[in-house]
C-alpha cells in the first residue's frame, strides 16, 4: 500500500538569473512497513525535499504535533491531549504553547522528532533525526523509527551519515535536485543470515 | 589474506585435523571468509615444513591431526603481540580505480564514484540488517561474529564517506580548473602533481 507518492515534484528558491531549482522532477514513493532514506551531500536538495513537510510557522508546538493526528483522523480535541503527552515524554513540555521562530534550532528539531513519533502513525518523516544529539539517543531514534516501519508505517529519513540510511529497507540518492540512483529493496535478514550460512 | 596465523592460533588451542580447523576458522570469523579444504592442507603441509606444526598421529577416523611446535607457538605469541602488517595488505583496487578515472580522460568520475556509493550503501544496510539480528547472549562465537561483522560495517561506512570526499574534492578542482588545464584532465600544473606520486611508490 503506497502511503506516500512524490510524483514530478520541483522547487525553485528566487527567480530569473539567480533561480536555485533545488528539486527538479522528484518522483518517490513509500510502501507502508518501509523504510525509505534520502542520501545527498549539502545541496542536494533533501533538506528542501522535508521542508516541504516542516514544521508549521503559524502554529504552536502542540499544534504542530497534533496535525498529522488530525490528518489521520482523530478528534482535534484528542489529538490535542495526544501531542501534550508526548511533548511531555520527550521533556519538552515548556514548549508546548511556543512558535517555531520561539524555538532554538534544537528545540526545533525536538518538536520535530516528537511529531515524526507521535501516536499510531501512518507516515514517519524525520530530517537528521540524531543530528543534535549524542550517538546512542541517536541510535535508539534510529530504533524506534525501524521498529514503527516494522510496524506497518511507511518511513522517510533524511540525512548524510550514511550509517543511518542504512537502518532503510532503500536508500535513495539525490544530487542537484535530481534522483540519481538507488539501492533497491533490501533482502530479509533471515534470508542474508542463510546467505552467510549462519 | 594469509590463514597461516589465523590456523596457528587455533592449533594453540588443541591439535587439530584439516577439515576441523576449516570449521572452526569460519565458525570463528562467521563464514566471512570461507577456506576450501586444500587450501588448509596446503598451509599445513608449509607449517610442517617450516617446522611451526607438527603431526600428532592419526584420530579413530583415520584423520591427521596437526599441533604447534616450540616454534609455532613463539609464532602465534609474535602474532597476538605485533601489530597487523597494513602495507602487505592487497592493492585497493577502489582507490587504484578512482585514482585512474579523474586522470583518464573522459571518464565520468561522479558517475563512478555514484555506482560505488549505491553498491556499498547496499552492504552497509544488508550488514546493518545482520548486525540487528544478532543476538549475542553472552556466546563467544556470536559475539566472535558480530566483532567482524561490525569491521565490515565500519569499513563500508568509511568508504562511503571516503567517496562523498572524493566526490567533492572532484567537484571544487572542476570548479577552480582554467579551462586549459581541464582539458589536460587536472586541475594542478604536472610539475606540482609528480611529487605527491612519487611519495605513494616511496610507501609502496
Amino acid at each position: 500500500m503506497v502511503v506516500l507518492q512524490l510524483s514530478d515534484v520541483s522547487r525553485t528558491h528566487g527567480s530569473g538569473d539567480t533561480a536555485v531549482h533545488a528539486l527538479r522532477g522528484v518522483d518517490l514513493v513509500v510502501q507502508a512497513g518501509e523504510l525509505v532514506a534520502v542520501m545527498g551531500p549539502s545541496g542536494s536538495g533533501k533538506s528542501t525535499l522535508l521542508n516541504l513537510f516542516n514544521l508549521i510557522s503559524s502554529l504552536t508546538a502542540a499544534e504542530n504535533v497534533s496535525l498529522p493526528l488530525e490528518l489521520d483522523g482523530m478528534r482535534p480535541r484528542q489529538a490535542r491531549k495526544h501531542a501534550r503527552a508526548a511533548l511531555e515524554e520527550v521533556g519538552i513540555r515548556e514548549l508546548t504553547d511556543r512558535y517555531p521562530d520561539q524555538m532554538s534550532g534544537g528545540q526545533q528539531q525536538r518538536v520535530a522528532i516528537c511529531r515524526a513519533l507521535v501516536g499510531d502513525r501512518r507516515l514517519v518523516l524525520a530530517d537528521e533525526p540524531t543530528g543534535a544529539l549524542d550517538s546512542v539517543t541517536g541510535e535508539a531514534i534510529l530504533q524506534v523509527l525501524r521498529h514503527r516501519c516494522d510496524q506497518g508505517a511507511a518511513g522517510l529519513l533524511v540525512t548524510h551519515e550514511a550509517r543511518h540510511a542504512a537502518w532503510a529497507d532503500r536508500v535513495v540518492f539525490l544530487r542537484d535536485g535530481v534522483v540519481v540512483d538507488t539501492t533497491g529493496p533490501a533482502p530479509s535478514a533471515e534470508s542474508l543470515l542463510e546467505t552467510t550460512g549462519v | 589474506m594469509s590463514i597461516r596465523n589465523g590456523l596457528l592460533a587455533l592449533l594453540a588451542d588443541q591439535p587439530m585435523y584439516g577439515a576441523q580447523l576449516r570449521s572452526e576458522f569460519e565458525a570463528r570469523t562467521g563464514d566471512t571468509w570461507p577456506l576450501n579444504v586444500g587450501q588448509v592442507y596446503q598451509t599445513l603441509t608449509r607449517l610442517e615444513r617450516d617446522g611451526l606444526v607438527d603431526q600428532r598421529g592419526e584420530d579413530e577416523e583415520g584423520r591427521t591431526t596437526y599441533g604447534l611446535t616450540d616454534a609455532g607457538r613463539a609464532e602465534v605469541e609474535r602474532w597476538w603481540s605485533e601489530p597487523v602488517d597494513r602495507e602487505s595488505t592487497p592493492r585497493n583496487e577502489l582507490a587504484i580505480k578512482l585514482a585512474l578515472a579523474v586522470t583518464v580522460p573522459g571518464v565520468d568520475v561522479t558517475r563512478v564514484v555514484q555506482a560505488q556509493r549505491t553498491a556499498t550503501m547496499r552492504q552497509l544496510r544488508d550488514l546493518t540488517r545482520i548486525k540487528s539480528a544478532t543476538v549475542t547472549d553472552g556466546d563467544r562465537t556470536q559475539l566472535a561474529w558480530l566483532l567482524v561483522v561490525e569491521n565490515l560495517i565500519f569499513a563500508a561506512e568509511s568508504e562511503v564517506r571516503w567517496l562523498d570526499h572524493v566526490e567533492a574534492r572532484v567537484a571544487r578542482a572542476a570548479g577552480s580548473a582554467s579551462p586549459r588545464a581541464a582539458t589536460a584532465g587536472s586541475p594542478e600544473p604536472a610539475t606540482q602533481r609528480q611529487a605527491p606520486v612519487r611519495t605513494a611508490r616511496g610507501l609502496r
